[in-house]
């Protein structure tokens, strides 16, 4: 409890002090909008040259966008710090966060505030409700959204901390962790009915660009319990799993610490 | 040409910027925001001869670099003249570029990843020399500022030290006439900064090479620099040889007082004396000897005090230097 | 014929120090292959499965005119000119511009130069190879064997080139006068991402977004994707005419752009 209460704390510390919030912020969510409608656009095109694939409509790639960027807004506004991680240990500042008395991952995560980021969240509501109306969505499904959402989010920042966790591994882990995370989010912004077979596989299992946007959308779609299920249980496996691999990652960083002590 | 490589006479710089009022909307200071100007530079003047050692020194604050900037056609004057080489900055700033050198202590010109010759390379054909002209001058600096023993590591892998003789040695390539660094020795250890300033001292006897620099650090001043400009709040207050400026306060001594046992209370003192620092130990006292002599002073002292050491000595450029900065302070 | 070679030592030896700083470095190749397999790679397998669900032909274009049109796409995206823009920010932000403006160079001039030169090595690596891998795997369109190929895919390359780098140098510009251009980079960037013809090939284009890609600098910077399909042939000089006028306005812009900046700077320190 504490520990949140902190963890809050520091975001509203974070949003104050953000200078980008007082000048460019209208900017940023202008900027970041358009961004992100060119994925509805470039795969609007394409539905409408190619045809409905797998069930793919329109209004599911408006949610799919909803969703992916809400879980890149939530996490990457509160939790920019975890895209600095590779900065922080290059340079040595990871050393105060080692210091402090809260919990670590906690501490870093909230340790810088994204205000683009922001434009995200923004832009992942809007593209949810009108989701929600071109669907029709039942209560039912919206409370199937709103689920989703949480699912989602906590598959993104598992995603997000086993990438950045490189971040100990390699001299220039900035550029390497980014082209890494560039591997996750991509294809989770790709039209959802276009993967199938192995590549449905691999995006399921062995990088879980599909359980942020794809499957969920295909769960409010065809209101199944069936998918539901083992979605929850890999969002489950993959939080630990992350948690597990940040932890030992950050034990290569006291290691090499004392390693280059010396000299 | 005059034998002064820089001449600057009357040069004024004033900066104007839109404030942000804190106190009204973002909407209002997007639009119509308050214009307000300061003078970074007011009207100063000097000249340097070719192969003067010159320390340009100021608190933060003062306008140095906006001066250097001046110097090297970065900046215009708001008015006044500047005559580098005889070249105006402001319309030969291309021109100039190819006599001057500059290192900025905080910036790194030099490609990190690549050994330092890389650099070298890079920059003799950015300044036009033939490829039989860069190998004999990389022979050179190599030999003139001991590079050898690293001359092949990446730049980023360096130490501090070396990474500023490297830059130092870029910067001299072309041979410049002229040198300005800002603050070349920030960051360096005693030792690295030593070498740097042998260095320079020897660029200057061998080359004739003209050294303009900024510094915070009293030792670059004192040891590399035959002339000091003092300028504070953007005008120049002092500019006169590094040995005189120590003699500035030379009718102050300083008189430190050691305790017996301790010093209980710290009587008024007679005039012409002033406390510098109160502690049970130790007192120091600054006698200003125009208004009392060293010797009554003693014995003023010795009368109020009793004591188990005393020393008696003038102050040290570190002091002077800060004396002449709040006696400039007060001034406002 | 002399001052023609020394005018273009500089940018020669910026291209060489670069290329041999990206060997010396090879953390960018790695994260330039990683990028061009988690776009590229995954989009044309997506696209080729797109592909047989509708019989092999789509808008009247078969799967290979489409990889291949992609492709070029995202080779082109490895030279990074793109980070022109951020890079200019940096040096403005930083002060940087100002160590650069005490050197007898243009400063334009040799961060375009040094753009392409950072990006240099990987392109052509990572593109042979690839290039090679794709053709040995879905082979090569009869539009990429005859003669006119190679010369008008230069030609267009080239000049796509030089108009990204004006275009994004203009972006980059702003920063003199905005505080962060950020918002205006992604916009700029997304538009030339779509009409580019990346995730949606060109021959897909509805025809109105054809018409924008063709008449905007946007698309026209990415008249490389344009290269493989059959109407190449016939109407390659006036999409090049298109791109030498916006090369011609553009750069135009960027100088004049550039004027007014190293005026501010001198005034008012930036």
């Amino acid at each position: 409890m504490k520990e949140i209460k902190f963890a809050l704390y520091a975001i509203k510390k974070n949003i104050q002090s953000s200078a980008e919030l007082r000048t460019s912020f209208v900017m940023n969510i202008i900027g970041m909008s358009i961004n992100n409608i060119v994925f509805i656009v470039i795969w609007g095109f394409f539905i409408k040259s190619v045809g409905i694939i797998n069930g793919w409509t329109v209004a599911d790639i408006v949610g799919l966008q909803g969703f992916v960027a809400l879980c890149f807004g939530i996490v990457f506004s509160a939790g920019a710090g975890i895209r600095k991680l590779a900065d922080y240990v290059a340079s040595g500042a990871f050393d105060r966060f080692m210091l402090s008395p809260k919990n670590l991952l906690v501490r870093i995560a909230t340790s810088s505030f994204g205000a683009s980021a922001v434009g995200d969240i923004v832009f992942g509501v809007v593209c949810l409700v009108i989701y929600a109306v071109l669907i029709q969505a039942s209560i039912y499904q919206i409370l199937l959204i709103i689920s989703l959402v949480i699912i989602s989010v906590i598959v993104f920042l598992s995603a997000a901390l086993v990438v950045y966790s490189a971040s100990f591994y390699f001299t220039d882990a900035d550029a390497v962790t980014k082209s890494l995370f560039e591997l996750f989010l991509t294809p989770s912004l790709f039209h959802g009915g276009a993967f199938q077979g192995v590549m449905r596989f691999i995006f399921t299992f062995v990088i879980p660009s599909l359980l942020v946007g794809t499957l969920p959308v295909e769960i409010v779609r065809d209101a199944s319990l069936e998918k539901l299920l083992p979605v929850c249980v890999l969002t489950v496996l993959w939080f630990i799993f992350s948690i597990k691999i940040f932890n030992r990652a950050v034990k290569k960083y006291e290691s090499s610490n004392f390693m280059t002590f010396g000299n | 040409m005059s034998s002064n490589s820089i001449i600057v006479s009357n040069l004024t710089k004033k900066f104007s910027f839109s404030a942000r009022n804190e106190s009204s909307g973002w909407l209002k200071n997007l639009f119509s925001p308050e214009k307000k100007e300061i003078i970074a530079v007011n009207n100063i003047s000097f000249s340097v001869k070719h192969g003067e050692r010159i320390a340009f020194i100021g608190p933060n604050g003062a306008g140095k670099s906006t001066t250097i900037k001046m110097l090297t056609g970065i900046l215009f004057p708001t008015s006044g003249n500047v005559n580098i080489l005889g070249l105006d900055p402001t319309k030969n700033r291309k021109k100039l570029a190819y006599q001057i050198g500059t290192v900025f202590g905080q910036r790194s010109q030099l490609l990190p990843n690549l050994p330092l010759t890389d650099s070298l390379e890079f920059f003799g054909v950015m300044y036009d020399m033939s490829e039989k002209e860069i190998k004999t001058r990389i022979t050179e600096l190599i030999e003139l500022f001991d590079l050898d023993s690293f001359i092949t590591q990446p730049v980023r892998k360096l130490s501090l030290g070396q990474r500023m003789r490297a830059e130092v040695a870029a910067s001299l390539i072309h041979k410049p006439k002229i040198i300005l660094l800002d603050e070349p020795t920030i960051g360096l250890d005693v030792v690295a900064k030593k070498a740097l300033r042998d260095l320079l001292l020897k660029i200057n006897k061998e080359e004739n090479t003209t050294i303009f620099l900024t510094s915070h650090d009293v030792g670059d001043i004192e040891s590399l620099c035959e002339r000091t400009i003092v300028i504070n709040h953007g005008e120049v207050i002092k500019d006169l040889p590094t040995e005189d400026l120590s003699k500035t306060f030379i009718y102050e001594k300083y008189i430190d007082l050691v305790a017996k046992t301790s010093f209980e209370n710290f009587p008024e003192l007679p005039k012409g004396i002033t406390y510098s620092s109160k502690d049970k130990n130790k007192i120091t006292v600054i006698v200003d000897i125009k208004t009392i002599s060293v010797q009554n002073s003693l014995k003023e002292l010795l009368t109020l005090f009793e004591v188990e050491d005393i020393d008696v000595y003038n102050a040290d450029l570190e002091t002077v230097i800060r004396h002449i900065y709040e006696k400039d302070s007060q001034k406002l | 014929m002399k001052k023609i070679r020394k005018s273009f030592r500089l940018p020669i030896k910026i291209l060489k120090t670069l290329i041999k700083d990206s060997i010396q470095y090879p953390t960018r190749i790695v994260v330039d292959t990683i990028a061009i397999l988690a776009r590229c790679g995954i989009l044309l397998i997506l696209y080729w499965y797109v592909f047989k669900l509708s019989n092999g032909v789509i808008n009247g274009t078969t799967f290979i005119f489409a990889a291949w049109s992609i492709f070029f796409y995202f080779s082109f995206m490895l030279l990074r000119l793109r980070d022109i823009s951020r890079l200019m920010m940096q040096d403005i932000q930083s002060g940087n511009v100002e160590v650069l403006f005490s050197k007898p160079i243009s400063y334009l001039s040799y961060r375009m130069w040094w753009q392409v030169g950072s990006g240099l090595y990987s392109f052509v690596v990572i593109t042979i190879l690839a290039a090679i891998a794709l053709g040995l795997i879905i082979g090569l369109p009869y539009t990429m064997v005859i003669g006119i190929f190679i010369p008008t895919l230069l030609l267009t390359f080239l000049c796509g080139i030089v108009l990204s780098l004006f275009m994004y140098a203009i972006v980059g510009l702003l920063s003199f006068w905005i505080e962060d251009i950020n918002p205006v980079f992604w916009i700029v960037d997304k538009i030339v991402m779509i009409l580019g013809g990346s995730y949606l090939p060109v021959a897909l284009f509805p025809p109105l977004m054809k018409k924008i890609a063709l008449y905007t600098p946007f698309g026209a910077s990415q008249f490389v994707t344009h290269t493989v399909y059959e109407s190449w042939q016939t109407n390659w000089y006036q999409l090049v005419g298109i791109q030498l006028f916006w090369i011609v306005l553009l750069g135009l812009v960027a100088y004049f752009m550039f004027l007014k900046a190293r005026e501010k700077v001198s005034v008012n320190g930036g």
